[in-house]
């Protein structure tokens, strides 16, 4: 019998004190957690895709549209592992890309624009909610990690570009500024001084021939989607090695006047109350 | 190389987004190594302008030359070779790039064309965003190598950054009003979307009792009851939903902007002038600082091929103008508008200075003395372990013509007593 539903009084109180607790508990974890993973996949997300992930004039075809997915796909697969092999939770991957979300716009706002005056025009992050939520649910409906690690990682790849989109495109028109063509996007990059960072920083698609068509988009998220399915199986495996308890026995035990140490029964576990 | 350029680039927004704030006293260039400052770029005949007060939306020009000196440090990688961008070195966007020209043509991007011996002109427009003081430089980074930074001034800049507006005009006939707010509606919106979407997802969620019964229940393998089928529906229609807004929103966008590019990453070309043949050759004998005194002193021979007789009127290193003031057109060479902590009238003094005949070959000593060494940490070039000096030595003819001569070499520090042949 679970504790949601057992009304009999036991040692700890009433029926109503343990769920009123075991809410408590939820929420707090539920804070914790949060707050975590807007400080370390925020993090990680600064140091794996930086700069791609800051500028508007890093929004590329090639290096952004596959670096983000793929080294993004990496705390949803471990943490999606946790939620589900204990609570069967599906909201683990939203829960990262919104915390990431989150810290994103707040170190734009007050580090990017107000410390060191950049327009949020040049800084606005991107988002992967949508990926997100649906490897959240691809999970949650086939409750299979290699199906999930198949259709939902290909779907978190392919659908970045696609759902970014519509903020970017607007960007990517071409202007004349002085006689040579750039996009706004380049010409925000051109005009909004980063000292130390000179154009040649840059690493974006300066001319590729392997293209459908003149665009390396497609290509580009098809490349991602693929990693993203390796990516998924590998960070899967280390949310489930994150997940051992590792004890470690006493050496000293007999020593101590103590018997040897007794291993427990999995189903010892005083889980039935 | 990739990975290095990177990592420079994070150290590079670490470094600028720390230093903005301050308004700095001092040049900042005087953080650099001395050899950095001496044996790269020679900034000369920079004009800036008579203004030092500006208004948010004011214009300031600052041009000149630079010669990239012939003598490039080993350790740093060549122009040309490496990438070049002729920038500003401001605190971040308080200033903003109007224009970066170089020859007389834009240089949005970087170049490969700038190289090792040649001559430049150069012509920066910034524009007041932020009010403060500040100073301003134009400035060339050089891949691998760094920043190099030219002279500059202190400008003070009044009113508020909200009056400050950039517009532009898109090719196909839409004008942005200003670039710091373009678009920005459109992104507000779809990140509010995406983020309430998933804030509905995960209270779904939240909304029923979770971690301690859902983990029995996992153990007790009620599997109905962790997932219902109520679940799935909506589970169903949420996949479906996301699938289909994404989808559709990516074709009305691509109707919405049925032209659109690349970012632009070519290369930029800059016409190179030939370089010039010069009529005055200097070849050191020693070069020699001495260190109480605050004092380079450089033995040389000085070879006239010019048609006229000839005087050394100022001698230029790392943004610093030695300057001898018994020589009219050199002194007359200095602008109004430059900056007195950079021109440093009378502190040149030539061991025999009478004319230099066409044809002669006269071994001179040039002495340039003043605690701008020190200020300027130039100093630091006796702890360097490439211990050597460059820059320009320019020479002047009655008609008041000048004469640019290269000038390099190694340097010995001389810690006790003056020199003296
Ligand atoms: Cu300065």
């Amino acid at each position: 019998m679970a504790v949601s539903e057992s009304g009999s009084d036991s040692k700890l109180g009433s029926g109503a004190d343990l769920r009123f607790l075991s809410r408590i508990f939820d929420f707090a974890v539920a804070l914790i957690v949060l707050m975590l993973l807007m400080a370390a996949f925020h993090v990680h997300a600064m140091l794996t895709i930086g700069d791609w992930d800051f500028w508007v004039d890093w929004k590329d075809e090639r290096f952004w549209v596959v670096i983000t997915p793929v080294l993004l796909i990496t705390f949803p697969a471990a943490f999606q592992y946790i939620f589900w092999e204990n609570f069967r939770l599906p909201f683990a991957a939203t829960l990262c890309l919104l915390a990431l979300v989150l810290a994103e716009w707040i170190t734009r706002v007050t580090a990017f624009n107000m410390w060191a005056y950049m327009p949020f025009s040049m800084v606005w992050p991107a988002t992967l909610i949508p990926g997100a939520i649906v490897l959240d649910l691809v999970l949650m409906l086939t409750g299979n990690m290699l199906m999930t690690a198949i259709f939902g990682g290909m779907a978190f790849g392919l659908m970045f570009y696609p759902g970014n989109w519509p903020m970017l495109a607007a960007f990517m028109q071409p202007v004349d500024v002085h006689g040579s063509l750039m996009s706004v996007a380049d010409q925000i990059g051109y005009t909004y001084t980063r000292t130390s960072t000179p154009e040649y920083l840059r690493i974006i698609n300066r001319g590729t021939l392997r293209t459908f068509g003149g665009s390396a988009a497609p290509v580009s998220a098809f490349f991602s989607a693929f990693l993203c399915i390796i990516m998924y199986m590998i960070w899967w495996q280390i949310g489930k090695f994150f997940c051992k308890l590792i004890t470690i026995p006493n050496v000293l035990r007999t020593h101590m006047g103590y018997g040897q140490e007794e291993k427990p029964n999995e189903g010892d576990l005083p889980l039935k109350a | 190389m990739k990975l290095e350029r990177l990592v420079f680039a994070l150290l590079a927004l670490t470094l600028f987004v720390t230093a903005v704030p301050a308004s700095v006293l001092a040049h900042g260039e005087r953080n650099q190594e001395p050899f950095l400052r001496m044996r790269t770029v020679q900034w000369y005949d920079v004009k800036f302008p008579d203004k030092r007060e500006y208004a948010v939306n004011d214009l300031i020009e600052i041009s000149g030359k630079f010669r990239m000196h012939y003598d490039w440090p080993q350790v740093l990688e060549k122009p040309g070779e490496a990438a070049t961008f002729l920038g500003i070195a401001v605190p971040g966007p308080t200033f903003t790039r109007e224009a970066l020209d170089i020859n007389g043509k834009p240089v949005p991007t970087s170049t490969n064309d700038i190289l090792i011996g040649h001559d430049y002109d150069f012509r920066v427009v910034m524009k007041a965003r932020r009010p403060g003081d500040n100073h301003i430089h134009p400035m060339l980074s050089i891949e691998g190598s760094g920043p190099i930074i030219g002279p500059g001034i202190e400008v003070k800049v009044t009113g508020s950054q909200d009056d400050y507006v950039k517009s532009s005009q898109i090719m196909t006939g839409e004008k942005i009003e200003n670039l710091e707010t373009y678009n920005l509606t459109t992104v507000v919106t779809w990140h509010a979307f995406w983020i309430a979407v998933a804030l509905s997802w995960a209270l779904y969620w939240l909304a029923r009792p979770l971690l301690i019964p859902r983990f029995i229940m996992v153990h007790n393998k009620e599997w109905d009851r962790l997932i219902t089928p109520t679940d799935r529906k909506v589970g169903v229609v949420l996949l479906v939903s996301v699938i289909s807004v994404v989808i559709g929103a990516y074709v009305y966008t691509d109707m919405k902007y049925p032209t659109t590019i690349p970012l632009q990453g070519g290369k930029t070309i800059v016409n190179n002038t030939p370089m010039i043949e010069p009529k005055i050759t200097v070849s050191v004998d020693r070069g020699e600082y001495y260190v109480p005194g605050r004092t380079l002193t450089v033995v040389m021979n000085v070879t006239n091929n010019a048609d006229a007789p000839v005087r050394l009127g100022e001698f230029m290193s790392a943004n610093l103008r030695f300057i001898d003031s018994s020589v009219p057109a050199a002194v007359a060479n200095v602008d109004s508008a430059y900056p007195t902590d950079y021109a440093l009238v009378g502190s040149l003094k030539v061991s025999d200075n009478s004319p230099i005949q066409p044809g002669e070959t006269r071994s001179i000593e040039a002495i340039a003395s003043d605690t701008a060494w020190e200020r300027e940490r130039l100093v630091g070039m006796l702890r360097s372990p490439d211990n050597s000096f460059g820059g320009l030595m320019f020479f002047f003819d009655d008609a008041g013509n000048r004469y640019i001569a290269n000038v390099g070499g190694p340097i010995l520090p001389n810690f006790q007593k003056s020199t003296g042949e």
